[in-house]
């Protein structure tokens, strides 16, 4: 009697062992499923806010550490005037699903921009160009007059290349003024030719 | 990063144990706790580097998470572009490799999108499988995101730009831009401060219109 009181007793505890293991087990794994799932989203977040500033002309030239835990993102690194630093915070703030941001960082006015001056990053050369070269074939193509032209586009640091074959002066100088008249262009070099009058 | 100097810790101490085993028979002067100890020191300073490494490279994602990162990063590219709709281009990331999917309004577009996503860093390969509809609405529409950030940075330019004329560097002038909008507010000390300041704020990029609510003082 005494010995299945023993039994029944440590068939009680195991099965409560057994229990709450199963129990802390599910609730662990929730936790990692969430934590998981969290992480991602951080890792989303976190890539948003570094690469709005990656393309942000006044903030691409400084070094800012952006890490984002839980909706919180926080940031460090330096930049050359509180401006800059209130900027920075401030996008981070504006993107859907940062709460909260810890601004850790550093105003110093003689900040050498990673030595690069004041010239942009090269993911920002490379994005701008590709942008306003699409921007001017866009424009040509919508152009009832330079429709269906055969010109090409090149943009290297807001100067516009363009070359190819046109049927008239005109359409030349049309397609030269709508290079000219957009957003982000500096200087327009064309080298369009005048198509060969064919008898 | 918790988890990866975890692990890093477990190989490290595993190593050096492994090694110590090893050593103590092939090296008979020092004892096999002499021998612990010193691997154990070494392994700590392999430790310590590979700590600083880690926290040297800011990106330390890996895996899918490092996916995420990225998909972060083209959503921002794509959000903030001056010409393309990002309501319809769904990125996809798997190892690095990104599949756009949706539609744009033509070729161009659609080549667009193709350059700016392996502009990216992290980014080894693009499939473009966006689809051109000319009938897609013509305007760039962005989530609010795009606006909210030009008009941040509008108004950082203006703030920077009165800074940095000594005219106008003095003065408590609070900038706001909404929808390229600019209002200025605040007392300054004749009008032609007040004009200068107007100028200023209407030669930035994007500017649409200044509200110049500027208050000049009477002397």
């Amino acid at each position: 009697m005494n010995r299945n009181a023993d039994n029944m007793i440590r068939n009680r505890v195991a099965s409560a062992i057994l229990g709450i293991s199963l129990c802390l087990g599910s609730v662990a794994l929730a936790d990692a499923e969430s934590d998981r799932g969290g992480a991602l989203k951080d890792a989303w977040l976190d890539g948003k806010i570094e690469t709005a500033y990656a393309l942000n002309r006044h903030l691409n030239s400084f070094s800012i550490d952006t890490r984002v835990d839980a909706g919180v993102a926080y940031l460090s690194g330096t930049v050359e005037s509180d401006i800059d630093r209130d900027l920075a915070e401030q996008i981070a703030l504006s993107v859907e699903g940062i709460d909260k941001v810890e601004n850790e960082i550093e105003v110093d006015a003689d900040t050498d921009m990673n030595g690069s001056g004041d010239s942009p990053s090269a993911f920002m050369r490379a994005v701008d160009n590709a942008t306003t070269t699409a921007i001017i074939k866009s424009k040509l193509l919508a152009n009832g007059n330079t429709g269906g032209l055969q010109i090409n586009v090149d943009t290297r640091d807001g100067v516009v290349q363009l070359s190819g074959t046109v049927a008239s002066s005109e359409e030349k100088d049309l397609a030269e003024h709508i290079a000219m008249n957009t957003d982000g262009v500096s200087e327009v070099n064309s080298e369009l030719q005048l198509e060969e009058k064919s008898e | 990063m918790n988890k990866w100097i975890l692990t890093l810790m477990a190989c490290v101490l595993a190593v050096a144990l492994g090694a110590c085993d090893r050593s103590a028979d092939s090296d008979q002067n020092d004892g096999p706790a002499e021998q612990l100890g010193q691997n154990i020191d070494r392994s700590v300073e392999t430790l310590q580097q590979k700590a600083e490494q880690l926290a040297e490279s800011s990106d330390e994602y890996s895996g899918e998470v490092r996916d995420a990162w990225l998909g972060g990063k083209l959503e921002a590219a794509f959000t903030l572009n001056r010409h393309l709709n990002p309501l319809t281009i769904n990125t996809d990331v798997e190892n690095g490799r990104v599949r756009l999917d949706g539609t744009v309004r033509s070729d161009i577009d659609r080549d667009l999108a193709e350059q700016i996503a392996r502009s990216v860093e992290g980014v080894t390969s693009v499939e473009n499988q966006l689809m051109v509809d000319a009938t897609q609405d013509t305007e760039a529409k962005g989530d609010g995101f795009r606006q909210a950030v030009n008009d941040l940075t509008t108004t950082a330019a203006i703030k920077a730009g009165l800074l940095a004329n000594e005219h106008t560097s003095g003065m408590q002038i609070d900038v706001d831009t909404i929808d390229g909008v600019v209002t200025l507010k605040g007392t300054v000390e004749s009008s032609e401060e007040k004009q200068l300041a107007g100028t200023i704020a209407g030669n930035a990029r994007y500017v649409l219109e200044v509200n110049n609510e500027l208050v000049v003082a009477s002397s």
